[in-house]
């Protein structure tokens, strides 16, 4: 990737979000998980839109408030999953030359369950098949109940959990924003930033929550670095020879709206996160770490929508929307002058699924910088066409087994790459044939 | 979700329901196919029309009729298995619109609300399940 050879430190502060984000979109792409059907005794396609994940229907973002505990009853579950990718992908490399890619993207095992009555997990451990890398991809550690307030129900919980929005209900924002499997040769897609993102896995964060009614859903959660030593044994990704400032206290807040009509549903959400990252470092020629910033300040902030056509299951029609905006403000550790930048990110999917089966999906994504000398910008839109084949009733293998195979072209309209507008954005483009599957 | 040979089956089933004269006031209104759609959208995310086929809820394969908590392999609550319900029309009906009311302690949670012709349409689907 090009921003590798990028040399300022300024330039490095904004790639390595930049590549952290790219690492962790391709490493964040999975929450279809057979031991959830195993569990509940539910198929598939009762949590999931296109009976894969991790779009979720409203049956699904209940089930991940409840704690993932919700079960049919029956002793005897073990809450392991598997889950494997591959893809097939056609790319330009720097020197605009066409190659082609076949890799086993990624190996995850998941901690994926209840654990007791009010306890319940998503936790995944990735193996990545081409960086040869290992890491405590995703934990989102619960415990909740449900009570009586007011006459009305409460589901309250905490959520344990290594990075902003992965414990987010809706998985329409951060980790789970649209689309939900990237190959690593794909490029910058939307905005990039130093929070959300940006902090995966270096952090740890513990989110106070509550759905009241079935509608009105609010968190509010805390942030912290892990000590950089424990970073570096759960194989946190380093981002372009950066490690994560420190950050204490950063807060989360998340607000929405939830309607199930059970035909149709939609959803609608406001969410921020601020932190101010001190003491960062970088890896110098000699591979020492040495100060990078003295203080990195960052105000994300987002918006998001969902509107889901469920009827009968037959056809089924989605509309996801997000926007989130980031302000950072740095002050370089050499005593340079204090630099300020904003980051946006735009994303706009729609989806149809026949009998939850045959998926079509169109997205369009736009990142923009006000940092024109150094940042990086993108905007494009994405096509895919999936087959999904099991995860309904009587499906072959139910509930031991998923697949979705997909064909996925992200193109390009423009794409400006650390300051410089690349004069052909189409270069960047990608197509992706992938298998995606769960056990 | 129906397969063509289910619809058939449905059809075929209503039919003879309806000629044996045997449709309750409460659901002479009731469609099956729409029943059917009703049961896809609201229904069948826990619960199975399939003989022997119980999802986090049981099998509704033969529910009018049937003695609540006691499909066999499902793990009801102690509430429900003490309920003495039989599953009627009017009774499925209630319990549909206020699970927790019907049954306290039950472990149901659905809270959609269907409109009469909703109800109806489902019950005349639920008759034809034998």
């Amino acid at each position: 990737m090009r921003l590798a050879s990028i040399g300022s430190r300024a330039r490095q502060w904004l790639a390595a979000p930049l590549l952290a984000t790219v690492a962790a979109l391709a490493a964040t792409s999975a929450q279809a998980l057979p031991s959830y059907a195993r569990q509940t005794g539910q198929d598939c396609a009762a949590c999931h839109i296109g009976a894969f994940g991790p779009q979720l229907t409203p049956y699904g973002i209940k089930f991940k408030i409840g704690g993932y505990t919700d079960s049919d009853g029956k002793a005897s579950k073990v809450p392991l999953s598997g889950m494997v990718t591959a893809d097939y992908t056609q790319f330009k490399n720097d020197a605009g030359e066409s190659k082609s890619k076949t890799s086993m993207s990624e190996a995850s095992i998941f901690l994926a369950g209840r654990l007791t009555d009010k306890i319940g997990s998503f936790t995944q451990v990735t193996y990545d098949g081409v960086e040869h890398h290992t890491s405590l991809d995703g934990l989102d550690l619960r415990l909740a109940d449900t009570f009586n307030v007011a006459g009305k129900e409460a589901v309250i919980g905490l959520s344990l959990n290594n990075k902003p929005t992965v414990q987010d209900p809706f998985n329409n924002i951060g980790s789970w924003s649209a689309p939900y499997f990237t190959s690593h040769k794909a490029n910058a897609l939307g905005g990039e930033f130093n929070g959300v993102g940006g902090s995966e896995q270096k952090v740890l964060g513990l989110n106070a929550y509550t759905l009241i009614d079935n509608n009105w859903y609010a968190e509010a959660g805390v942030y912290n670095s892990m000590p950089t030593s424990l970073q570096s044994r759960l194989g946190s990704p380093r981002a372009d020879g950066l490690a994560y400032g420190k950050l204490h206290g950063a807060p989360y807040y998340r607000l929405a709206y939830l309607q199930d009509l059970k035909t149709q549903a939609f959803q609608v959400g406001v969410f921020g996160f601020n932190g101010t990252q001190k003491n960062g470092q970088e890896y110098d020629d000699t591979g020492a770490l040495v100060p990078s910033f003295n203080r990195q300040k960052f105000r994300d902030s987002g918006i998001d929508g969902t509107y889901q056509f469920l009827g009968n299951r037959q056809h089924v029609f989605t509309v996801n929307g997000a926007y989130v905006i980031e302000r950072t403000t740095t002050n370089p550790a050499d005593g340079s002058d204090t630099s300020s930048a904003k980051t946006k990110d735009y994303r706009l999917a729609t989806s149809y699924f026949f009998r939850n089966t045959y998926g079509a999906t169109v997205g369009l994504f736009k990142g923009t910088t006000s940092d024109t000398a150094a940042g990086s910008a993108n905007r494009g839109v994405l096509f895919q066409l999936d087959w999904t084949p099991f995860g309904k009733e009587d499906s072959w293998l139910a509930p031991w087994a998923n697949v979705r195979v997909g064909l996925q072209r992200i193109s390009y309209r423009q794409y400006v790459d650390a300051g410089t507008l690349i004069a052909h954005p189409h270069d960047k483009d990608t197509t992706t044939l992938f298998a995606w599957t769960s056990f | 979700m129906k397969s063509p040979l289910q619809a058939a089956q449905l059809a075929l089933s209503a039919a003879a329901v309806s000629l044996l004269g045997l449709a309750l006031p409460a659901q002479a209104a009731g469609n099956v196919e729409r029943g059917g759609d009703v049961f896809d959208a609201q229904c069948a995310e826990c619960h199975s029309v399939k003989a022997n086929k119980n999802k986090k809820g049981p099998t509704l394969f033969a529910v009018i009729g049937r003695k609540a908590g006691t499909v066999p392999d499902v793990v009801y609550s102690d509430a429900m298995k003490a309920s003495g319900i039989v599953w009627t029309p009017d009774k499925v009906e209630a319990y549909v619109a206020n699970p927790k009311g019907v049954v306290p302690g039950g472990k149901m949670k659905y809270d959609g609300k269907l409109n009469a012709q909703e109800n109806a349409d489902l019950l005349a689907f639920l008759a034809t399940l034998r």
